[in-house]
């Protein structure tokens, strides 16, 4: 079942000779429980189909439908509105609000929506990774693998239609990299969610069940079209 | 664990983890709070006090009707924009004994309202029987007799015998009656009818709205066909009930400034504060904020800080109020207390301000929130350049500390302005408040009471009295060490009415030129030559005032001369002949205080004029200068003269001196302190724009000292990163707040001319004082706030 498609992707910066194709007319679509990595270089177009793909970036032409609504239709409240019950993300800087307990942040896109947790689910996802005695902590008193197992959590919170991760690993060590990419992967499958990362990194990619290469804007290897299962 | 976390939670923990931004914000609403219902309170206590005072001394009406007859009475009464009427008999023709060998100029009279609503009595009733009455409080003391009711007095009215009263009520005694001598006598309606039955039937009356009520006042007595004289309009009730726009001008204006000033910082500390938490908000956004749930958290933020601020505020104001309003008070030359008085209409009026304030303030940082794009704000480094303009196409070969600050500040150059602005403004008001109160000259204002060191001044009730007579005089001129004697004499002048409306700007419009009284003044010898010194206009010796016709005038808004003007005049014994006067100088009031004056104004001449007018030549006032040794002998002779004679009166310069020194203290400290409260919050906004600048670059220091900068040379940029913001404020405020001091000292100087313009230089140490040590004390405290986690840890920093 297809979840997530996208259409002639375009984003373009700059004007006549400067313009930068960061993503050049790129269609994919993704199913329903698929393990996808982006890989490419630095500079490839990875990050900003990511940005387009969760609603956070317009692109300069083309459309993102999820759930069968095409996001960049909606007006911005409405795309926030739609970001918050559908997509989550996992940014590379963690990003966790620092006023927050690591309790609070995770529940924090239900709070947004005005929703009440699902106490034992988000007791549940803390479980699985490994972090539900610091529930009540601040996130300064973290390591930046327990941050990033938050950020994590966070994703997870609202059970959205699909998780985004932006070079999830990249402020870690190999151990924890490893160690975060484990929980991350079990908590996709045991929560039955669709997954796209995006890295710079093989070894990481390799763990995916599609692996699509950017560079330069475009699609040079592995497709978004195939079909898992 | 709670189930849901919602936008107001976030606010709640976003100002608990920001304790020293908030306690900043907190305070700098409720400093500002405070001054408003400080000040609101002050206007509006002294706006009570005058009322209360206008009541007291007149009573609650607003213009009284004189000499009516029936059917005037009946007409006015008919009115329908009467509130209240007072109907009373004057028993004009009346002379009581032992009033009238007293000296007291006393009205009999006989009116509605007492105690129920016209004049409220201090002990007893009403007189209802033909021998009731009643007394000023002051009479009862002269005559002697104990403040009590129901005693006897007797009383011989003329024409009659002498008979027994008994005094049923006693009035509070009112200043100005008891100054004047002018008693009060009230009395039953059968009183009047026995002993002055030609009485006269006036009209006291409270109109239904103080607004225009002069004006109303006449136009229902001018209907009732009464003539201009019969309409008195009670100048005191209707001034103090009727709006006065520089009051209300006043008060806008400090309002407007602690506003301006609270505002300005409110803004910096939340632009800095967003701009710091772009990251944040922009991670909010993303995982699904809307713009409007980030517009209401900046909104939830100041609603909280704007309602503790302002309750703090309140409660800070009304304290202040207690401790500050009667001490001000006493500056005031009304002689009546002033009272706090609170109204719950400031305090609401002055709590909503504050929230309005905080909530205006906030609303182009809570906009700029709203619009944020999240993946700029998730790729958001605080340390990142936030100015477009910034110059990088210089390459040094050296980088020198200066490098440094000054890439920090272009770094940020809203924030540099906004602090920049905050700090001048409110030096500047403080630069301009010094200049007008260091120009307050004391000596010129005591001079202005008395020339010399001492002063004998003559209370004559008749034309007759003559206390500073030819014998008193030669024995205060028989004194030892008397090195100097000024006199005064006085009299009245009818200023003819052509050459009034060239140089009189009469006050009440329904006054007709026709009468115009001056006051003459006659002065000796060295009392001119004082004159002649002080002049401001002109040149003339003291021969020409000698012996021709010229005369020195005191000139201010209403009265304009120029040299070599003609007026004439006539005297009130002969008003037939007219006597031309020209104007060889004019001097401003300091050099002689007169006090109240005729709409004609004062004009000085030489005594000569005097005699050869045919003028009233006592002395009125006569000044000494006395040698050192001998001033305490002088003083205490000149002291046993007055208290030996009821009808005269000392006065020391020394004590005048003193009574205008406390007074400006009191005016000095209150403005100070009002100018003191807004330097802190400008203050308040330089440590928060320094901390939060350090705050905000804790990884990129620790780099800085990783490659090698040293202690020293740490404290040297924090505190030097300060003080630019110092310098080039301190620049701003002396470049602009000097000519502005002294350009308003001129203005100053028209209103009040003993002022004379002096360089606030202590002013501008304090102001500088202040500044600087403010920035030493934040540099210290962040430097050790720095130094408590390792340089590692520090590096590793993230929030």
């Amino acid at each position: 079942m297809i979840i997530l498609e996208g259409k002639s992707l375009c984003k373009y910066y700059g004007e006549g000779e400067n313009k930068v194709r960061a993503v050049d007319n790129i269609d994919f679509s993704v199913h329903k429980g698929d393990f996808i990595s982006i890989i490419g270089q630095s500079g490839a177009g990875k990050s900003t189909l990511m940005h387009i793909i969760g609603g956070l970036d317009r692109p300069t032409s083309g459309e993102v439908i999820l759930n069968g609504t095409s996001m960049y239709s909606l007006p911005d409240h409405k795309l926030a509105i739609f970001r918050r019950r559908q997509i989550g993300f996992v940014f590379q800087a963690y990003n966790l609000i620092p006023v927050l307990n690591v309790w609070e942040n995770v529940i924090l896109p239900l709070g947004l929506d005005g929703q009440e947790a699902d106490v034992q689910y988000i007791e549940d996802v803390l479980d699985t990774l490994n972090i539900t005695e610091k529930k009540g902590s601040l996130p300064n008193t973290l390591s930046g693998g327990q941050q990033q197992r938050v950020a994590i959590a966070r994703a997870l919170a609202s059970k959205p239609s699909i998780i985004l991760a932006d070079e999830p690993t990249g402020n870690l060590d190999s151990k924890t990299s490893e160690d975060v990419l484990t929980m991350l992967q079990l908590s996709v499958a045991k929560y039955n969610q669709t997954l796209i990362i995006v890295t710079h990194d093989e070894q990481i990619a390799s763990r995916a069940d599609r692996i699509v290469r950017v560079q330069d804007g475009i699609i040079v290897g592995g497709s978004l079209h195939e079909t898992h299962h | 664990m709670k189930p849901t976390i919602n936008i107001r939670d976030i606010a709640l923990k976003n100002l608990l983890l920001n304790k020293m931004r908030t306690l900043l914000m907190i305070m700098t609403v409720a400093l500002s709070v405070s001054l408003i219902v400080l000040t609101l309170t002050y206007f509006y206590s002294d706006d009570v006090r005058q009322k209360q005072s206008a009541i007291n001394e007149m009573g609650p009406y607003h213009l009284q009707y004189d000499s009516l007859t029936e059917e005037q009475l009946r007409n006015i009464v008919a009115s329908k924009s009467i509130s209240r009427s007072y109907k009373s008999s004057l028993a004009r023709e009346i002379e009581v004994n032992p009033f009238s060998e007293l000296d007291i100029n006393m009205a009999v009279l006989n009116t509605e309202g007492i105690n129920t609503g016209l004049l409220e009595l201090s002990k007893g009733r009403a007189p209802t029987a033909v021998n009731e009455i009643v007394l000023d409080e002051w009479v009862i003391q002269t005559l002697g007799l104990p403040l009590e009711v129901n005693q006897k007095i007797q009383l011989t009215i003329k024409a009659h015998e002498t008979e027994s009263f008994v005094i049923v009520g006693i009035m509070g005694d009112i200043a100005v009656r008891k100054a004047a001598n002018a008693g009060l006598m009230l009395v039953s309606e059968r009183f009047i009818e026995k002993y002055s039955p030609k009485y006269e039937t006036n009209l006291f009356v409270l109109l239904n709205t103080d607004y225009n009520a002069s004006q109303l006042g006449r136009s229902i007595g001018e209907k009732a066909g009464l003539n201009s004289k019969q309409i008195k309009i009670n100048e005191r009730y209707t001034g103090a009930y009727e709006t006065d726009a520089s009051t209300i001008i006043s008060a806008i204006f400090l309002l407007f400034f602690i506003v301006i000033v609270a505002a300005t910082v409110i803004f910096n500390i939340f632009y800095i504060y967003i701009s710091q938490k772009i990251r944040q908000f922009g991670i909010l956004k993303a995982i699904g904020a809307t713009p409007w749930q980030l517009r209401s958290l900046i909104y939830l933020e100041g609603m909280f800080i704007g309602l503790l601020g302002s309750i703090a505020g309140l409660m800070g104001g009304s304290a202040l109020g207690y401790l500050f309003i009667p001490f001000m008070g006493n500056s005031s030359n009304l002689g009546a207390t002033l009272y706090v008085a609170t109204s719950p209409y400031i305090l609401l009026f002055a709590f909503i301000l504050g929230v309005i304030m905080v909530l205006i303030s906030i609303g182009s940082p809570a906009r700029k929130v709203a619009r944020i794009s999240e993946i700029e704000a998730i790729q958001y480094n605080p340390t990142q350049i936030m100015t477009k303009k910034m110059n990088t196409s210089k390459f040094n070969h050296k980088v020198t500390m200066m490098t440094l600050i000054e890439a920090n500040f272009s770094r940020n150059r809203k924030r540099t302005v906004i602090t920049i602005l905050s700090l001048t403004l409110t030096g500047l008001i403080f630069i301009v408040a010094a200049s007008i109160l260091s120009s307050m000259n004391i000596g010129n204002m005591a001079a202005s009471m008395v020339q010399g060191d001492y002063k004998l001044s003559g209370k004559t009730a008749s034309r007759t009295d003559n206390p500073l007579n030819g014998s008193l005089m030669n024995e205060i001129k028989n004194m030892d060490g008397i090195t100097d004697i000024h006199t005064e004499m006085y009299d009245d002048l009818i200023y003819n009415a052509e050459d009034a409306t060239r140089h009189i700007i009469l006050q009440d419009q329904q006054q007709s030129y026709a009468q115009v009284r001056a006051n003459l003044y006659g002065y000796n010898d060295s009392l001119v030559q004082i004159a002649l010194n002080g002049l401001n206009n002109g040149t003339t010796t003291l021969d020409e005032m000698r012996n021709n016709h010229n005369v020195i005038a005191l000139t201010d808004e209403n009265r304009k001369y120029k040299i070599g003007d003609k007026v004439r005049v006539t005297t009130f014994e002969d008003v037939g002949k007219e006597i031309e006067l020209t104007i060889v100088g004019t001097v401003p009031t300091y050099i002689t205080y007169k006090g109240s004056e005729s709409d004609g104004g004062i004009l000085i001449a030489h005594q000569n004029l005097f005699k050869e007018l045919s003028l009233d030549q006592r002395v009125q006032q006569l000044s000494v200068s006395a040698d050192g040794s001998n001033k305490e002998q002088v003083e205490h002779a000149l002291k046993e003269i007055a208290n030996s004679q009821q009808h005269i009166q000392f006065t020391s310069f020394e004590e005048s001196f003193n009574e205008f020194n406390t007074m400006k203290q009191v005016i000095q400290t209150a403005a100070y302190s009002f100018v003191a409260a807004l330097i802190l919050i400008s203050i308040f906004n330089l440590v928060n724009s320094s901390v939060s600048s350090v705050l905000s670059r804790i990884r990129e220091i620790s780099m800085l000292e990783a490659v090698g900068l040293s202690n020293y040379q740490l404290f040297r940029m924090l505190l030097a990163e300060g003080l630019v913001y110092i310098i080039i404020s301190l620049g701003l405020i002396l470049g602009i707040g000097l000519p502005a001091g002294y350009f308003l000292v001129q203005l100053f100087k028209k209103e009040a001319t003993y002022a004379v313009y002096q360089f606030p230089i202590l002013p501008i140490v304090i102001l500088i004082a202040c500044y600087g040590l403010t920035q030493l004390f934040v540099t210290l405290y962040l430097q050790r706030m720095l130094y408590k986690t390792s340089l590692i840890e520090r590096m590793k920093y993230v929030e």
